[in-house]
């Protein structure tokens, strides 16, 4: 394999095709919102079961990233495995969350619209409990790329 | 609503009880919520949200900073022992003050199996692995905020130090084509954030001493090419990558120069090197602004590391007691480390 034919890596590759790009839905829908309702920008701009479902993938993406990870660093450490199992978990976790979430958010949604106005204060408090957690696993995306060196492939 | 506060809490003879006043600025709070819209909390709930949990991920050990160290070197010039020994000297980090850890149960293996065949004179075990091994210490650092440390906020490295079979060395060194460059280290090495390597400073002084330095030049010049094409978009981290090369067994290079120099004369056999090995040098120098080459040796002891070149002679085969103590082994760590751990390290003999 000459060193042409060898696949760069890169970094910043894999935070746009891992984190950048599925979040993109989350501004598009967000600036159609802000335009629709006369440059308000208020609590429902943004679509808390957009940002639920995106996290949820974004975290599956990146626990695809590390399963694939091990193939390309053929490195031999127990003690790797064992944090890559767990990091593999957490990323799990976070996805089932951010799926529950998205369940609940477009349930509450469509019962609002068919008149069960008493779940108001209920979708208000589970949007800002979206709005609110969604860094946690942002920061551990981050947190396990740094620990893994996760790239993509240029090439 | 601030008059109602301020009447009650000024003015003690006031009627209005503080019941009154807290469910006066509890309306008045909710009113401001509801008008200027609850994206106020949102973002604030969002904002210390972000804060708490970059805190405390920080300190969570099990997802460390990858710090990753490629040595690269001829077959028999020291690889393993220089790895062990870096590894030694961070490790007694430990008995210091409980900051560098091996949690690789397979990393402690080999390196106990290595340091004690080392220190009994057999050197260190053959690396007969048929891919990378990564020797791995994880080392705990204090967060710094402007210069000062938080009290009980940390965050973890992890160092990595890949070792490799010598055959693919030989791959890697002498046939420098476009084979040697699939080989699975040099993949490993080239997204490394630090490299060393390793030169035999006996075979620098002995017979066929001139071809082995032009080999040793060309291939190793030409491996720090490779690893910079490989990054030619990302230059300014590599001109910042530490990049040592380490003369290993700077005792036997004592001992092959033509006039038998004593203990003393260290500093001669600095030149010589330098000489010799002027060419790649200069050129990795340039290429490098964390470049330095330095001398090693497990027979030589650094008793004082203020005054560079004073040490002893360890008589015949009993190498310095321990590896982390020999000749130039707390320089090349702290010149390979990440600055956080090498300004902890510094003090550590």
């Amino acid at each position: 394999m000459s060193m042409r034919a060898m696949s760069r890596r890169s970094t910043l590759a894999w935070m746009l095709v891992h984190v950048v790009f599925p979040l993109i839905p989350v501004p598009i829908e967000g600036v159609l919102r802000l335009l629709a309702s006369d440059n308000q920008f208020r609590l429902d701009t943004f679509s808390a079961s957009t940002v639920a479902l995106t996290w949820g993938l974004i975290c599956l993406f990146v626990n695809q990233s590390l399963c694939a990870n091990g193939a390309e660093t053929p490195e031999i450490n127990d003690a790797d495995e064992d944090d890559k199992r767990l990091a593999c978990t957490l990323m799990n976790m976070f996805a089932i969350v951010c799926f529950v979430c998205f369940g609940a958010c477009v349930t509450y949604s469509a019962l609002i619209e068919h008149g069960h106005r008493d779940l108001v204060r209920a979708m208000g408090t589970l949007e800002a409990l979206v709005f609110s957690v969604w860094p946690i696993p942002l920061t551990a995306v981050l947190m396990i790329q740094r620990s893994f060196r996760l790239r993509a492939s240029l090439a | 609503m601030t008059r109602l506060l301020m009447c009650h809490f000024l003015d003690p003879s006031t009627e209005r009880p503080l019941t009154e006043a807290a469910r006066a600025f509890w309306s008045h709070l909710s009113y401001i919520l509801e008008a200027k819209g609850h994206w106020l909390v949102a973002t604030a709930a969002l904002f210390v949200t972000a804060v708490l949990n970059a805190l405390i991920l920080m300190g969570w050990s099990r997802l460390p900073r990858l710090y990753r160290i490629a040595m690269l070197g001829f077959p028999r010039a020291g690889k393993t022992s220089l790895i062990c020994a870096i590894v030694d000297y961070i490790r007694k980090a430990e008995s210091k003050g409980g900051r560098a850890v091996i949690r690789s149960e397979e990393t402690e293996r080999r390196l106990t199996a290595n340091i004690k065949s080392i220190l009994d004179g057999d050197g260190p075990l053959p690396t007969t692995d048929n891919e990378v091994f990564a020797y791995r210490v994880d080392v705990r650092v204090p967060l710094t905020v402007f210069g000062l440390s938080v009290p009980g906020l940390n965050f973890w490295y992890k160092i990595e130090i890949g070792d490799f079979p010598g055959d693919d060395t030989v791959k890697f060194a002498e046939e420098f084509g476009d084979t040697l460059h699939a080989t699975p280290y040099f993949g490993w090495a080239l997204d490394s954030n630090a490299y060393i390597f390793a030169i035999d400073c006996g075979k620098s002084f002995g017979e066929n001493s001139g071809d082995y330095i032009s080999r040793q030049s060309s291939a190793f010049t030409e491996a720090w090419s490779r690893i910079r094409l490989y990054h030619f978009d990302n230059k300014l981290p590599m001109k910042r990558a530490p990049l040592v090369v380490v003369f290993t067994k700077a005792d036997a290079g004592l001992k092959e120069m033509p006039t038998a120099l004593g203990l003393g004369d260290l500093h001669h056999l600095e030149e010589k090197l330098a000489e010799s090995f002027k060419t790649m040098i200069s050129r990795l120098n340039k290429e490098s602004s964390k470049f330095d080459w330095e001398i090693e040796s497990l027979f030589l002891e650094e008793r004082n590391r203020a005054e560079r070149w004073v040490g002893r002679m360890v008589e015949g085969a009993q190498r310095v007691p321990e590896l982390s103590q020999c000749l130039g082994i707390g320089r090349i760590a702290n010149l390979v480390l990440p600055r956080e751990i090498a300004s902890q390290t510094h003090n550590i003999q």
